[in-house]
């Protein structure tokens, strides 16, 4: 399960460091954390450090960048999950728009609505490939 | 190691390693890793391209007879205009002697393949091959940026479509501007005062100005913005070339 969840991380960072200006990796890493829960925060870490090395940028910027997202996750766990679709929306709205601004420069609404598309679409893979039992419940315990 | 305590110690690491790297310890790791990187950079890219080119050629199947005579009509044109141009250069070349003027200063270039384009292109020539950040890169006559990181073996190139870049530009016609990028994609020609001249079809070329050397082709006018309440007028210009499926560029060494 965990391999098949890497090689899809290593591809977005394989693709947003060489063809598309487009937060993919970022996608990913927040549906991982999100969904699968805690452990994924390792890979946001060396996600972000492949990220920096393969894009030329400052190693650790992008892993900085990705676990302090990954805290804010944790933070307000209660109010950032599945069931709760509107608040998803606008963490992932927002988190996209400051990394385009970050990265790339521009945000066009464009690319919000494409990252919460590809967010959808990276959630419905997660739970194909993890087992329902695996998913973060975390936040439906009493 | 609890949740929140895990997220801080890799914080703390990254932090280290972003400190690091800013004082340029990690050199040891990073370049022996860009013999690795260029390669497998390298054949993602090309397959993206060859992707692009095959939805265009499917794109533009109908047109194929037209397409393969309008070719025929362009190199006929091309063989005309070489010889043509090979004549003037003979003359031009007698006549600066004849007058004592001397001849007009040639770049040095150093070749490079692309690898990868996003909001940057990267090229497979670093400080290696000499490149340093500030040198200028083209392909032809046509400007393609400006270096502004490198690594060992790996350089990475502001494009005129980058929204921080400034180029100081004017038209075929003289008339001046700056040239800037917008949304990663398109590129502007801003700045421009209401009273000069532009039009569609213009061509924008570098003044000289700053660190661009003078006359490389930026791009030709598209679409003129003239706004009544501002005193500066912008145009939207489009490149000779198509950036995002550039297999090689030349950096100015000197």
């Amino acid at each position: 399960m965990r391999g098949k969840l890497i090689v899809i991380l290593l591809a977005g960072v394989l693709l947003e460091s060489t063809i598309i200006s487009f937060p993919i990796t970022l996608i990913i890493v927040s549906v991982y954390v999100l969904s699968v829960g805690a452990d994924t925060v390792k890979w946001a870490f060396f996600g972000g450090l492949l990220l920096d090395f393969l894009a030329i940028r400052a190693l650790g910027e992008t892993s900085i960048f990705f676990l302090s997202m990954s805290w804010v996750i944790s933070r307000y766990k209660k109010k950032l999950h599945f069931g709760n679709i509107i608040y998803f929306i606008i963490f992932l709205s927002c988190v996209s728009t400051f990394y385009g601004f970050l990265f790339f420069r521009f945000v066009t609404g464009l690319n919000v609505v494409g990252s919460l598309a590809i967010g959808a679409f990276i959630l419905g893979i997660v739970k194909l490939i993890v087992k329902g039992d695996e998913l973060d419940k975390s936040k439906i315990k009493i | 190691m609890g949740k929140k305590n895990l997220i801080y110690s890799l914080l703390v690491a990254a932090v280290v390693i972003f400190i690091a790297d800013y004082f340029s310890l990690l050199g040891f790791i990073k370049n022996p890793l860009d013999a690795i990187v260029i390669p497998l950079k390298r054949t993602i890219y090309s397959a993206s391209i060859l992707v692009k080119n095959f939805g265009d050629v499917i794109g533009k199947y109908p047109q194929l007879a037209d397409l393969i005579s309008k070719e025929q009509n362009l190199n006929q044109n091309n063989e005309e205009l070489t010889f043509r141009l090979k004549i003037l250069e003979e003359e031009n070349t007698k006549l600066r002697q004849q007058l004592g003027v001397s001849t007009p200063r040639a770049y040095k270039l150093i070749a490079s393949p692309v690898i990868s384009v996003t909001r940057f292109m990267e090229i497979g020539a670093g400080e290696s091959e000499g490149i340093k950040a500030g040198m200028i890169v083209v392909d032809g006559s046509t400007l393609v940026g400006k270096v502004v990181q490198t690594s060992l073996r790996r350089s990475k190139i502001m494009l005129p479509t980058d929204s921080e870049i400034n180029i100081a530009a004017k038209s075929n016609r003289g008339t001046r501007g700056l040239v800037t990028g917008q949304f990663g994609t398109n590129i502007i020609f801003d700045k421009v005062l209401q009273k000069d001249l532009l039009l569609l079809g213009d061509v924008v070329v570098t003044t000289g100005e700053s660190e661009f050397p003078p006359n490389l082709v930026i791009g030709t006018v598209v679409s003129i913005n003239s706004p009544d309440v501002s005193p500066y007028k912008s145009a939207k210009i489009e490149a000779p070339i198509d950036y995002k499926t550039a297999s090689t560029v030349f950096v100015i060494s000197s």
